[in-house]
């Protein structure tokens, strides 16, 4: 039995261990339990930080006996919790609660006399008999009551057996520290993804910066990165990418951000109504570099600085600012540079009206192999055909 | 005195069986339903005094299910159960004249109280 029980729990504490998720670990515990005790049920209380009461999360076991997750609560004074939490009722000191027990007791002299006594075991009584439980088990992590766990009888109506008991409590403060590591992974999680929202926030802020110079381009970079990301995930379909989230992650940042070295660019440039000179286009060509330099000291950010600095190369070589050709050209920047030019095609411009979406498709497909990579322009015509761009 | 019966309707199968042994314990006869149809049915067929009734079943319109009932019987009391403290569907749900609610998760003192509370 002995050898049994440790067998088990090295098991359940090395696959704890692999759990981030605390559903999913909640889960796999009570199926260890039902499955290493052959309780006719058992069910998890989970303490909600937010509503400061304990709901049953999780069950396994007989239908109509066991508890289903979400439907009940108990509150933070009711006698289940309070027994764990006060010495006064736990009047065993001991780490367990047995149904047994809890029957026994309002028989004795001394808690019949003892009004509050009585009352408290009357209703835990009721709790008990309501749930079906027949052992409940305190989940705590220093002095904190996480949860519990309450099981019903075993199938063959058995006493539980020492040793059980002790499995038992090993189990749940191992699932306590489990699941106090898994809450911080949680929490953890949702302060990246404010951080995630507030960095975000801030670089549109900044195209919105370039935005305003340029009255043209009202709403353009949203746009491209809209275009971008909806180019991208056709193209998935063609090239295989790597680390997919973060790539979709970085051209969307790289999208906001690839005209930012315009706030190099006079405004009587951008917005020339007749043809530029050679003046206005040195501006013009130097607008990815200025870009680039400008993201550079944000390390984190190569992948997307690769794309800024060349979302005006051509495939056929013949962009700026270095005339990179075909594949040595960053499928990201490729993708931004079509997205970027459909955009501005089927955008009013100081120099021209806007083409009609059909006339821009045209414009590509014409520029496919010259202009644009012949890969990404049919992800643009999947994607122009889904309506998706 | 006969027995108060009581006409549960949740699509969780788990949820239906649980609170039918929950109000069986109470001398409660129970009768359950997990869809619109059948509970309509059922509830034509035995006319409970109490429905408890799940606003939030899927693919079904739990306020107009609670109509026909108090159309039917304007003396049923209907207890809602409703999945959050949807203060706009509660207040739907007295106007329609649903006697009561109780919100998910519920703890189930609470649905005792509410049931005593009715009974008279």
């Amino acid at each position: 039995m002995h050898i049994f029980y440790r067998t088990e729990l090295e098991k359940a504490a090395r696959r704890m261990i692999l759990i981030h998720r605390t559903d999913t670990l909640i889960k796999l515990i009570i199926r260890t339990i039902t499955r290493d005790l052959k309780v006719l049920h058992a069910g998890i209380f989970l303490f909600d930080k937010q509503k400061q009461n304990y709901v049953l999360t999780a069950s396994r076991g007989k239908q109509g006996v066991k508890v289903p997750p979400g439907l009940v609560k108990i509150s933070n004074d009711s006698p289940l919790i309070k027994y764990f939490f006060s010495r006064t009722y736990n009047l065993w000191k001991d780490n367990f609660l047995l149904a047994k027990r809890t029957r026994i007791v309002l028989k004795r002299d001394s808690v019949k006399k003892n009004t509050k006594l009585k009352n408290f075991f009357e209703r835990l009584l009721y709790q008990v008999s309501i749930y079906k439980i027949d052992i409940a088990l305190p989940i705590a992590f220093r002095g904190e009551l996480l949860g519990i766990f309450i099981l019903g009888e075993k199938r063959n109506k058995n006493n539980f057996y020492p040793e059980e008991l002790t499995f038992l409590s090993i189990l749940s403060s191992d699932v306590a520290m489990a699941i106090r590591n898994a809450t911080l992974f949680d929490d953890l999680r949702v302060q990246l993804e404010k951080n995630q929202t507030l960095f975000f926030q801030t670089i549109s802020a900044f195209a919105h910066v370039i935005e305003a110079k340029d009255k043209y381009t009202l709403g353009h970079t949203e746009r491209v990165a809209e275009y971008s990301l909806n180019i991208a995930i056709q193209i998935k379909k063609i090239i295989r990418i790597k680390n997919w989230e973060e790539f979709k992650k970085n051209l969307k940042i790289a999208a906001l951000l690839h005209d930012i070295g315009k706030i190099g660019i006079p405004e009587k440039v951008l917005n020339k109504r007749k043809p530029l000179n050679d003046n206005d286009w040195t501006f013009i060509r130097a607008h990815p570099l200025i870009g680039e330099n400008i993201l550079s000291p944000l390390k984190d950010l190569k992948e997307v600085i690769l794309a800024v600095k060349y979302h005006h190369e051509r495939y056929d070589g013949k962009g700026y600012p270095y005339g990179l050709e075909g594949k040595r050209i960053p499928l990201m920047a490729a993708i931004i540079f079509v997205a970027d030019a459909y955009d501005s095609m089927i955008s009013d411009r100081p120099y021209r009206k806007a083409l009609s979406r059909t006339e821009a498709k045209k414009e590509i497909e014409k520029n496919s192999g010259l202009q644009f990579n012949p890969k990404v322009v049919t992800a643009f015509i999947q994607a122009y055909t889904a309506r998706r761009v | 005195m006969g027995m108060i019966k009581f006409l549960i309707v949740d699509d969780e199968i788990e949820v239906v069986s649980f609170l039918n042994n929950f109000l069986k314990r109470k001398g409660i006869k129970v009768f359950t339903a997990i869809n619109g149809k059948d509970a309509l049915d059922v509830f034509t067929q035995e006319k409970p005094e109490f429905v408890l009734l799940d606003i939030n079943i899927p693919g079904e319109d739990g306020f107009s299910i609670l109509k026909t009932i108090k159309d039917l019987s304007v003396q049923t009391k209907v207890i809602m159960i409703t999945a959050r403290d949807d203060k706009v569907s509660v207040a739907k749900a007295k106007r329609m004249g649903a006697e009561d609610y109780i919100i998910k998760p519920m703890e189930l003192e609470d649905l005792d109280r509410i049931i005593s509370k009715h009974l008279t």
